[in-house]
C-alpha cells in the first residue's frame, strides 16, 4: 500500500527520476566489482560522481585480504652541525581508547603518507617536518637534509607455537622513502 | 503472464516500495543520530584544524591537488587560505549541524552538512575514510526526508502554539535510500570477505588483532586471539554474520533477527576496534530499518501509538 499523501502526477514522476538516478550512482560506484565492465562506467561517471560529492569506495573493510602491516612514519632532520632532529607521531599501542579516538586521524593519515600513490604529498610533508623541528640550540644552523622514514613489519602468517597477542610484532624493515638535500 | 501485466506489476511494487507509508518519528531519530555523530565528528576535527587544512600543516592545499582526483574540487581553492577563513567555514559547518540535530529547518541544514563534509573531504582526503563518505552520503539523504515533524524545533514551537499533531507517516523514498546505502555496505564488506582466502582459510581476524592502529581498545580475554580454534571461529562468525545482514534485513520474518544481530556486531567491533564513529553510524544507518519492524506496525495499525491515518493491509 501507499501512504495516504503519496504524491501523484508531476510530482511523482520527479521523485521517480531522482531516485533511480541516485540508485545509478550508488550502484556504480559501490557494488562490488564483478565484472571489468563495472569499471569502465566508474571511470566514465567519475567526474561526474566527483563533481557532485556522491562518490563512494566499494566497502571492502579488511577484505578481500586483511591488513598485515604496522607502520611508523618518522622524519628526521639534519643539520650542518651533524644535529638531527626527529619527529614521530604518537606510538599506536601506548595510546588510551580516548587518545586513540582522538588521534584517529592521525592513524589515517601516517597509514597513508607513505604509499606511492600519495607521493605527491611528500614534499609538502617533508617541508612540516623541518619547520616543526628546528635545530635544537641554534635556530640559525642550516639543515642540510630531512628524509622520511617507514618503519614498518608485515604481520607474518599465523604458526604454532602463535605468539601471544600481548607481545606485538616488533619493527623490522627501515625504509627511506623521501628525502631532500638543501645545497650549502 | 503477459509482458504488459508483468511491467504494471513491476511498476505497482516499485511504487510500493517507494511511497509506502514510514513513521516520521523515526526519521527524527536519525536526524538526531546523524547530528550528533557529525558534531563529534566535527569537533575532533576542530581539535587539530589548521594542521589538517591549514598551510602551515603537513597538507598545504597544493600538496592535497596532487592526491586527489582532479575532478574532485574544493571550495578551499577558491577562498583565501587564511585560518581566519577556515574557522568560518569550520564555524558555519558546526552551526549547521547543531540546527541540524535541533530540527531548525533540518532540509536546509542538512544541504549545509552535506556540502561541508564533501568540502573538507575534498581538502584533505587522506585522514578520511569509507565512514566519512557514509557521513557525506547519509547527510545528502537528509535534504529529502521530512525530519521537522516531531523532535524538533518546529515541533515545540506547534505544541506551544497548540496545534494538531501533523501527520505520523510520511512516504518512504527518502528512508529507501538509507536503506539501500546501507545494505551496499554490508553487501560490499561481505562480498570482499568472500573473496580473500584468509577468510575463508579463517586466518583473517589473526592478522586484524595484530594491527596496532585499527586494534585494541577496551580489554578482551587473550586467549580469544593467542588460541587458532578461536581465531578460525571469529573469522568465519564474521564471514557468516555479515553476508546474512544484508539479506536478513529486508525479509519482514528475519528483520528483527537481523537488527539484533547487527546491533551486537557493531557493538562487538566497536569495543575491540578502533574505527572512530563507523560503528556507531552504522547504528544510525539502521534505524530505518525498524519503521518496518512487524511489531511497531501492527502497534501504529492498531492506533496505540497516536497520529498519523495508515490503511489496513500495509505491507511494507
Amino acid at each position: 500500500m501507499e501512504a495516504d499523501d503519496a504524491p501523484r502526477g508531476t510530482h511523482r514522476r520527479v521523485i521517480h527520476v531522482f531516485v533511480a538516478l541516485v540508485l545509478v550512482i550508488l550502484a556504480t560506484s559501490g557494488i562490488p566489482t564483478l565484472h571489468p565492465s563495472q569499471d569502465l562506467i566508474r571511470e566514465w561517471l567519475d567526474p561526474l560522481v566527483d563533481g557532485i560529492g556522491l562518490w563512494q569506495g566499494q566497502w571492502a573493510l579488511f577484505g578481500p585480504e586483511a591488513d598485515k602491516i604496522n607502520v611508523s612514519i618518522v622524519g628526521v632532520v639534519e643539520f650542518a652541525d651533524g644535529e638531527r632532529t626527529e619527529w614521530r607521531h604518537p606510538n599506536w599501542h601506548d595510546l588510551s581508547p580516548r587518545e586513540k579516538f582522538r588521534f584517529f586521524r592521525y592513524m589515517e593519515y601516517t597509514d597513508g603518507i607513505w604509499r606511492d600513490s600519495n607521493g605527491g604529498a611528500w614534499p609538502a610533508f617533508a617541508d612540516y617536518v623541518v619547520r616543526e623541528r628546528p635545530h635544537p640550540t641554534d635556530p640559525s644552523i642550516a639543515v642540510t637534509r630531512v628524509s622520511l622514514w617507514r618503519q614498518s613489519v608485515v604481520i607474518p602468517p599465523p604458526r604454532a607455537p602463535l605468539r601471544p597477542i600481548a607481545d606485538p610484532f616488533p619493527i623490522v624493515e627501515q625504509q627511506v622513502f623521501y628525502s631532500r638535500v638543501y645545497e650549502r | 503472464m503477459k509482458a504488459t501485466e508483468f511491467g504494471a506489476r513491476v511498476g505497482r511494487a516499485w511504487n510500493e516500495f517507494l511511497f509506502a507509508p514510514f513513521d516520521l518519528r523515526l526519521a527524527a531519530w536519525l536526524r538526531i543520530g546523524f547530528a550528533l555523530l557529525t558534531l563529534i565528528n566535527f569537533g575532533v576535527l576542530g581539535l587539530d584544524l589548521e594542521f589538517w587544512f591549514g598551510s602551515t600543516g603537513p597538507m598545504p592545499l597544493d600538496a592535497s591537488r596532487e592526491v586527489i582526483d582532479s575532478s574532485s574540487h574544493t571550495i578551499f581553492e577558491i577562498l583565501p587560505q587564511t585560518a581566519t577563513v577556515l574557522w568560518i567555514c569550520y564555524s558555519l559547518a558546526v552551526i549547521h549541524t547543531v540546527l541540524l540535530l535541533l530540527g531548525f529547518f533540518p532540509r536546509f541544514q542538512a544541504f549545509w552538512v552535506f556540502f561541508w563534509l564533501w568540502q573538507f573531504q575534498h581538502r584533505n582526503m587522506m585522514i578520511f575514510d569509507g565512514e566519512d563518505q557514509l557521513f557525506r552520503l547519509f547527510a545528502f539523504f537528509m535534504i529529502f526526508l521530512p525530519t521537522h515533524r516531531f523532535d524538533s524545533v518546529h515541533a515545540w514551537w506547534r505544541e506551544r502554539q497548540n496545534q494538531p499533531e501533523p501527520t505520523r507517516f510520511g512516504t518512504a523514498w527518502a528512508f529507501r535510500l538509507f536503506q539501500i546505502q546501507t545494505t551496499l555496505v554490508y553487501v560490499g564488506a561481505a562480498w570482499s570477505k568472500l573473496m580473500g582466502s584468509e577468510w575463508r582459510d579463517g586466518i583473517a581476524m589473526w592478522y586484524i588483532s595484530r594491527l596496532d592502529d585499527a586494534w585494541g581498545k577496551f580489554p578482551l580475554p587473550d586467549f580469544l586471539f593467542d588460541s587458532l580454534p578461536w581465531i578460525h571461529l571469529l573469522t568465519w562468525a564474521t564471514l557468516v554474520v555479515e553476508p546474512l545482514l544484508p539479506l536478513g534485513l529486508w525479509f519482514p520474518r528475519t528483520r528483527w533477527l537481523a537488527l539484533g544481530a547487527a546491533v551486537l556486531f557493531h557493538l562487538s567491533l566497536e569495543y575491540t576496534m578502533n574505527l572512530f564513529l563507523f560503528h556507531w553510524l552504522m547504528l544510525v544507518g539502521l534505524i530505518p530499518f525498524v519503521a518496518t519492524f512487524g511489531k511497531h506496525r501492527e502497534r501504529v495499525l492498531r492506533g496505540e501509538n497516536g497520529g498519523g491515518v495508515m490503511r489496513a493491509g500495509d505491507r511494507t
